[in-house]
């Protein structure tokens, strides 16, 4: 069953500044009963406004939202249920935490809210403290918690009503590299626990990918792919979320009957079995670590420069002016200023990047 | 509550109602007491309050009522939007958010901002000079009275209470304020 369905959601402001921005556009999605499903793109992409949607914060300009089989916003119906009817967990980036309550009367909130007896209250918030490892914390204040354990409360105070849906706004950007993995398994323990549905919303790629059943790629304001971790990053379907999901080279090409040459260079193809139907200029996006570097054979480069990461070895190349990043394992060293051959395997291949999309991505980012 | 009305509910004409709440307190306060004068004595409503304690109250409500506005906005500011979001997907609605979140949260200087304006109106004397009755005079009006009849030592002693009641109210200020802190 679809558990949260959104179809043709659209949210535009206008400020006075920069006129009316479509924060969203046309936003058609359905998130399975069950599933963790991440948002992912860069800030001002609109994916924190779309969750704001679906929690009820915020009011649709067009389109409608369904929750649980139920029409919860629907701007022309006039249907808007407000966010404390809507039975959502909900987790902030900011924590959220009330400082002037401690742990254990932040976690009873939502239950207090709902009148339950305080019997039940008691032992429906030690169960949720427990989930969350903080038994023994129930008198604490929060501002003599860490972050994480503040987060953990946000968590509990989530689950203690025993919801659906699960909205979670970056819970883990404000916490350090090492309790955002461990929380990380925390959030994924809980929901095989509870059973309930993930909406992610983030802008750390490899949080979305580790996380996530499914995820999408948004920017500016509309779904650029949706698929499984798996998929976005084999099988990009543009330039964006090639170069959103891990690290890529963008090498400007000409195609000539499925052969591809640098703009330079026409005597010798770069790559010479192009299986996208491109002719002209195009771009070929390719990985870093799906070059590789040989003395005897590919197309002909020049290294500039190498530097020792942990794992592996990263050189910069020259191929006829422009500039490609590759990742090698230790053996077999180059040294810079020599000369060297690429083999590329699994290239994407896009269009050329129109002028029209880059004016309205600076636009943007004057926000 | 004019404060919360005005920054977080941002209407339309918050700042006009903004502006008209802080103008009274650069009027003067003789201005403003004739202006009381004027407006309660049965010209609106028919409601009298001329000689009565209730206009010294007006007047003080209008005089200092920026203050508050100021001490409370502050607070209000502090009060991430996220906390009061949480409320509401808990199930709270919008009343018992305020109630339980919003409230308590900005009660310190809500105490802070109500003796911010008992203070200055204990010794109040511009405006009350010219609103006081025979059944309500202030500290400031009597000491004023006492010292304009030749009565210095009386005059002096109600002064030194007045004094010692705004240090002993002050202390209690930093007391409450500092309690909510360490907590």
């Amino acid at each position: 069953m679809d558990q949260i369905v959104l179809e043709h959601v659209t949210k535009s402001f206008t400020t006075k500044t920069l006129g009316t921005v479509v924060a969203v556009k046309d936003f058609n999605l359905s998130i399975k009963k069950g599933e963790c499903f991440s948002f992912l793109g860069p800030s001002g992409c609109g994916k924190t406004t779309t969750l704001r949607m679906i929690a009820g914060f915020e009011d649709l300009s067009e389109g409608s939202i369904y929750l649980g089989g139920k029409l919860v916003s629907d701007r022309n119906k006039n249907i808007y249920l407000p966010p404390e009817r809507r039975e959502l967990g909900m987790v902030f980036q900011a924590f959220a935490v009330w400082p002037h309550l401690n742990v254990f009367e932040n976690v009873a909130f939502p239950l207090k809210v709902k009148h339950l007896p305080s019997a039940q209250i008691k032992a429906r918030v030690s169960e949720a403290l427990r989930h969350c490892n903080l038994d023994g914390l129930e008198n604490a204040f929060p501002s003599n918690l860490s972050g994480g354990q503040q987060q953990r409360i946000a968590l509990a105070r989530a689950i203690v009503v025993n919801p659906d849906v699960m909205l979670l706004d970056e819970p883990l950007s404000n916490l350090d590299p090492h309790l955002r993995e461990s929380m990380r398994f925390e959030i994924k323990r809980l929901q095989r626990q509870f059973g309930f549905t993930i909406i992610f919303v983030t802008h750390d790629q490899a949080e979305a990918m580790a996380l996530s059943d499914r995820m999408l790629v948004m920017d500016m304001g509309s779904i650029q792919q949706i698929g499984t971790p798996q998929e976005l990053y084999q099988r990009p379907v543009n330039r964006f979320v090639h170069s959103f999901l891990g690290q890529s080279n963008f090498t400007d090409v000409v195609i000539k009957d499925s052969r591809a040459f640098l703009p330079n260079d026409m005597s010798t193809p770069i790559f010479d079995s192009v299986s996208a139907p491109l002719q002209g200029n195009a771009v070929m996006a390719t990985r870093p670590n799906d070059i590789s570097l040989n003395r005897t054979q590919g197309y002909k480069a020049k290294i500039t420069k190498r530097t020792f990461k942990t794992d592996f070895v990263e050189y910069m190349v020259n191929a006829q002016g422009q500039a490609l990043v590759i990742q090698t394992p230790h053996r077999n060293l180059f040294q810079a200023g020599e000369d060297c051959f690429l083999s590329i395997s699994q290239p994407a291949w896009y269009e050329k990047e129109n002028s029209a999309e880059l004016k309205e991505r600076e636009r943007r980012n004057t926000i | 509550m004019l404060a919360y009305v005005i920054y977080k509910v941002k209407p339309k004409t918050g700042g006009l109602l903004e502006m008209m709440a802080v103008l009274p307190y650069s009027l003067p306060g003789t201005v403003m007491a004739i202006g009381c004068m004027l407006a309660w004595s049965g010209a609106f409503f028919g409601i009298t309050l001329y000689n009565t304690i209730w206009i010294i109250l007006v007047a003080y409500i209008a005089r200092y009522l920026s203050y508050v506005l100021k001490s409370s906005s502050a607070a209000l500011a502090q009060v991430h939007s996220s906390l009061e979001e949480a409320a509401r997907s808990c199930g709270a609605t919008h009343f018992d958010t305020l109630r339980d979140v919003t409230l308590p949260l900005i009660k310190p200087a809500m105490i802070s901002g109500f003796f911010l304006v008992f203070l200055p109106c204990m010794r109040e004397l511009t405006t009350s000079i010219l609103l006081y009755g025979p059944n309500s005079r202030t500290l400031g009006v009597a000491i004023y009275q006492l010292r304009i009849n030749g009565q210095i030592a009386p005059a002096a002693a109600l002064s030194v209470v007045t004094i010692a009641l705004i240090i002993v109210c002050n202390n209690a200020v930093k007391l409450i304020v500092k309690d909510r802190r360490s907590k």
